[in-house]
């Protein structure tokens, strides 16, 4: 944390809701497509993986922002507890913004799920007995990084929005 | 904001409840988009459950067509093809061939003569990148006209009612064409005279941007002989792979692959019925399969032969089932590869 401004930069705003919309459609789209065997899931698989895409770089160039423009200051008043939360929260939200999309590239690249290539376009290769293990593993990894995920939404509003102060 | 300003207790209270209403309204729709509330939604964890055998989870293996044999080869394309679809596949010249020769059993200890469906998995590649994946079968149609109905008929077959089949074949009546291929259709002694169908219809998009709608097949060159299955119960449980095998050894075997274009108001999304025979249908060239190697340690194993993949020129039609196969095909892949120690390679060190 560089920076002691009293809000984020209107380019970190932008990021932030940006992503925000990015990260709650794949979410969406995540959960729609593995509980589905209708035509949508092509549709869903589609633009999940460009989308997942978008979301790496979008959260390295936030980063990145960050690092640059850091963040205001908590709340004084903010209890000790709530203000260690608060940090941790955002550590975990940065690995999982990029770690996530990471592991789809992981499965997509290395695995090469196949069938779950870009449209249209075939995989390079299916995993080979050598990476198997690996695409099995980031397969397994996915899932409770969603798990993690999913609840982040719900956590946020509950937390952050009542804080909200008019401008 | 600027009521808060005016009645700053009314409005942190209406705050509050219109944030309650956005979280768990957000929250609401995400479980519906998951299927929490729509219990009866086909997801592709219930197909891969219901095709679980009597003998129990294939672990490590395909969850359906769970025994087969590896096959490389080549396909050589006649140019024909390049009036349906603009794909390089159809441009003449050869392009490399890879395959499995299959059974349609989730259990990959069944006897070959036991099993009514046989199958063929390809994927041919060619030099831009760009691979056709295709999974066919030798029946001459579907079962069924819906993956609902595919479901219910796992569950039929799988039921211990004896009127099950009874019950499912008075609820869909397009069940009968197939059920009468599976009980009086011929049955041959090996894969190389089968002819693979790919049942599902697809749309190729030609150079010009006009679009065909299309099934194909694959029409074996050698002459099909007919083997009452009586005579191939006394055969031994792997006589399929080990025919191919030995036939493959002695010389390559030939299909030609044969595209099927639909006439408008052709029923393209249900492949339990066939399009009219006069159709036209095109030549667009020849699989040649040159090798057979085991499943365990072959190149078939670690493919999925997902019908939606696809080269550009070619694309998935309102038939529901490539869709469906895809979702489903993607979950016992996902499986399969984190069992890989319930069904280990051999050779690995072995190979070149």
């Amino acid at each position: 944390m560089i920076g002691y401004s009293q809000r984020f930069t209107p380019l970190q705003r932008l990021l932030h809701w940006l992503m925000a919309i990015c990260i709650l459609t794949m979410l969406f789209i995540g959960v729609g497509m593995v509980s589905t065997v209708k035509p949508k899931y092509l549709t869903l698989v589609s633009i999940h993986k460009p989308l997942g895409i978008a979301i790496l770089g979008l959260a390295l160039v936030r980063l990145a922002v960050r690092l640059r423009y850091g963040a205001p200051l908590l709340p004084a008043d903010l209890p000790e507890p709530m203000r260690l939360a608060a940090q941790l929260s955002h550590y975990a939200l940065y690995v999982l913004m990029i770690g996530m999309p990471l592991l789809g590239l992981g499965d997509a690249v290395g695995g090469c799920l196949p069938g779950r290539a870009v449209r249209g376009r075939a995989p390079s290769g299916d995993p080979t007995a050598e990476r198997q293990p690996a695409y099995a593993a980031v397969e397994r990894a996915l899932l409770p990084g969603f798990r993690v995920l999913c609840p982040g939404p719900v956590a946020y509003g509950s937390g952050a929005l009542p804080r909200a102060r008019p401008a | 904001m600027a009521q808060s300003r005016r009645s700053p207790a009314g409005s942190v209270f209406g705050s509050l409840v219109l944030i309650a209403v956005i979280i768990a309204g957000g929250a609401a729709a995400f479980a519906y988009t998951g299927g929490w509330f729509s219990p009866q939604r086909l997801t592709p964890d219930k197909f891969v459950d219901a095709f679980t055998p009597p003998t129990g989870r294939p672990l490590g293996h395909r969850r359906n067509h769970a025994k087969g044999i590896c096959f490389t080869g080549v396909f050589e394309a006649n140019g024909a093809g390049s009036a349906l679809s603009y794909a390089e596949v159809f441009t003449r010249g050869q392009y490399p061939a890879l395959g499995r020769f299959n059974l349609g059993t989730p259990d990959p200890n069944a006897a070959d003569a036991t099993v009514r469906v046989r199958g063929m998995g390809l994927q041919i590649s060619t030099p831009d990148g760009q691979e056709w994946r295709s999974a066919m079968i030798n029946p001459p149609v579907f079962p069924v006209s819906t993956p609902q109905a595919f479901y219910e008929l796992l569950l039929a077959s799988a039921s211990k009612d004896p009127d099950a089949m009874k019950t499912f074949g008075a609820a869909h009546p397009e069940f009968a064409p197939f059920g009468a291929w599976a009980t009086s259709g011929p049955w041959t002694g090996n894969y190389a005279e089968e002819r693979y169908n790919g049942l599902n219809s697809f749309v190729f998009t030609d150079s010009s941007g006009a679009e065909h709608t299309v099934r194909w097949s694959l029409l074996p060159a050698a002459q099909p002989v007919s083997v009452p299955p009586d005579e191939l119960a006394k055969r031994g449980p792997n006589f399929l792979d080990q025919e191919i095998t030995e036939r493959v050894r002695g010389g390559p075997q030939h299909w030609t692959m044969v595209v099927t274009v639909a006439n408008p108001g052709d029923p393209s999304a249900d492949p339990s019925k066939a399009w009219p025979q006069d159709r036209r249908t095109v030549e667009v060239g020849t699989l040649t399969v040159q090798q057979i190697e085991p499943e365990r340690d072959g190149p078939c194993r670690d493919i999925n032969f997902d019908p939606t993949v696809l080269p550009s020129g070619m694309r998935t039609s309102d038939d529901p089932f490539p869709a469906a196969r895809s979702s489903v095909y993607a979950k016992s892949y996902d499986l399969r590869t984190a069992e890989a120690k319930d069904y280990p390679r051999t050779a690995a060190e072995a190979k070149p």
